[in-house]
């Protein structure tokens, strides 16, 4: 573990103040439920477009893509393309008609027109589940790194860590409303996009912009060599987990739209012009959200 | 004027309004194609459109217009070729990943294989669509929603 704990402690401790004072300062602001619950729906399409990149580089996309590249190459690339699509299955069939009912939530919007207790009930249900499994991966990943950084070995220490991370975005959450949450991920979003531009160019800098050659070191360095340039390491060694693999890109693409903190997004906009907006500017790798619409 | 049953009817800036309530009268066609009144739509939207009830517009009418039809006809004409073509797309890259294995290992370029590629043209694809989407919605959609909420009596925005 390189890097001195202490100053580790110390950077991740200056972020949260920083970030913490953000959300406090925005949570100030909330003073109606729409405000707490939508950011009374007065955030511009760019602020909203920044928040949704940062919603969607998650510890899901930033540290388990990019660890399943690392492992399984070729199959690892294969899953971030099912997120990648599903963006536009959010944009083409759920954004201009889900948004400007005047609700807070999936379950508001769903039991519109429809007996009010079974589609809530239904509504509340899938939430919770989809959260439940979501968080579980998040935490853990979070806590793992947050491990890593403080130098925690030990199984209680990690345990604490994970519980501590926990504790600290619940009071995030408490604190700031919609509208502080929404800061905190356009701050994320942009710091990641910074670094992570920063990190490519310095990469493909240090393997003279080819990256065939980065490829070929990361193959090198692989226990299973160059396979990991094809498709198949992971999904593809018998006929089940090929059919396996299908399904699983089936679901990545019509379930990520479906994700109740991507389609909550819908509501913090004033107008559905405003929503597709937001949501053209997250695509892809760079911020689109001066799109001329 | 029956209250809500889930509490509290939410608080909107009043400019908000009439973007709420030409919302709901697209949203409702979307969601099911049961006429409005059928489900005691009065009860709902009085809360919900942040609007008293005497001044709610008229969503029936909205929805029983031609330039209503219209615009759902126009919306609906982009977007579900748009969506067949980008699935169909979709689903021919993962069904070649699961089952091509020596196409898709093919070196074009040093180590760039034909898999890379395919998906990067994913990700190209997915650009160009959302032009696309953003283009036609400025272009033919924008003004037809302005142009009925004038006509339902609330301001353009």
């Amino acid at each position: 573990m390189t890097g001195n704990p202490l100053i580790n402690t110390a950077v991740f401790v200056a972020f949260l103040l920083v970030t913490l004072f953000v959300v406090y300062r925005a949570g100030n602001r909330n003073s109606t439920t729409v405000d707490y619950y939508a950011a009374g729906r007065g955030l511009s399409g760019p602020q909203n477009g920044l928040a949704m990149a940062g919603d969607y580089l998650s510890a899901a996309s930033f540290l388990g893509i990019a660890g399943a590249i690392a492992i399984n190459g070729y199959d690892g690339f294969l899953y971030s393309i099912g997120f990648l699509v599903a963006w536009l299955v959010n944009l083409l069939l759920v954004g201009e008609l889900l948004r400007n009912t005047g609700r807070f939530t999936m379950g508001d919007v769903l039991s519109f027109r429809m007996r009010q207790r079974p589609v809530r009930a239904a509504a509340a249900t899938s939430t919770l589940a989809i959260s439940f499994f979501y968080m579980v991966a998040q935490m853990a990943g979070a806590g793992g790194l947050v491990a890593l950084l403080l130098n925690v070995h030990t199984r209680w220490g990690q345990a604490l860590v994970i519980i501590g991370v926990g504790l600290v975005m619940i009071f995030y959450v408490l604190v700031g409303g919609m509208r502080g949450t929404t800061f905190v991920q356009i701050i994320k979003a942009a710091l990641l996009m910074l670094t992570i531009t920063l990190i490519t160019v310095f990469l493909l800098g240090k393997f003279g912009f080819s990256i065939s050659a980065i490829m070929e070191q990361a193959a090198a360095h692989n226990p299973k060599g160059t396979a990991i340039l094809s498709p198949g390491v992971e999904y593809g060694k018998t006929d089940l987990s090929k059919l396996d693999f299908v399904s699983l890109s089936l679901a990545l693409v019509l379930g990520v739209a479906g994700l109740p903190h991507i389609l909550m997004r819908f509501y913090t906009v004033p107008n559905a012009r405003e929503a597709a907006d937001r949501w053209c500017g997250r695509p892809g790798r760079c911020p689109f959200s001066t799109w001329p619409r | 004027m029956s209250q809500p049953p889930y509490g509290q009817p939410p608080t909107m800036p009043l400019h908000n309004s009439p973007a709420g309530a030409f919302g709901q009268a697209l949203s409702e066609h979307s969601l099911s194609d049961h006429h409005l009144s059928e489900h005691g739509l009065s009860e709902h939207t009085g809360a919900l459109s942040g609007l008293p009830l005497d001044q709610q517009p008229d969503y029936l009418a909205i929805q029983a217009s031609p330039e209503f039809a219209d615009l759902r006809r126009r919306l609906r004409r982009f977007v579900f070729p748009m969506t067949v073509v980008f699935l169909g797309w979709y689903l021919a890259f993962v069904l070649l990943a699961a089952y091509a294995h020596s196409f898709m290992s093919y070196r074009l370029y040093g180590t760039i294989t034909v898999g890379l590629v395919l998906g990067a043209l994913q990700f190209v694809s997915t650009l160009v669509i959302t032009t696309w989407y953003v283009r036609f919605a400025r272009r033919r959609i924008d003004p037809r929603v302005t142009e009925i909420r004038r006509q339902a009596g609330l301001e353009a925005e």
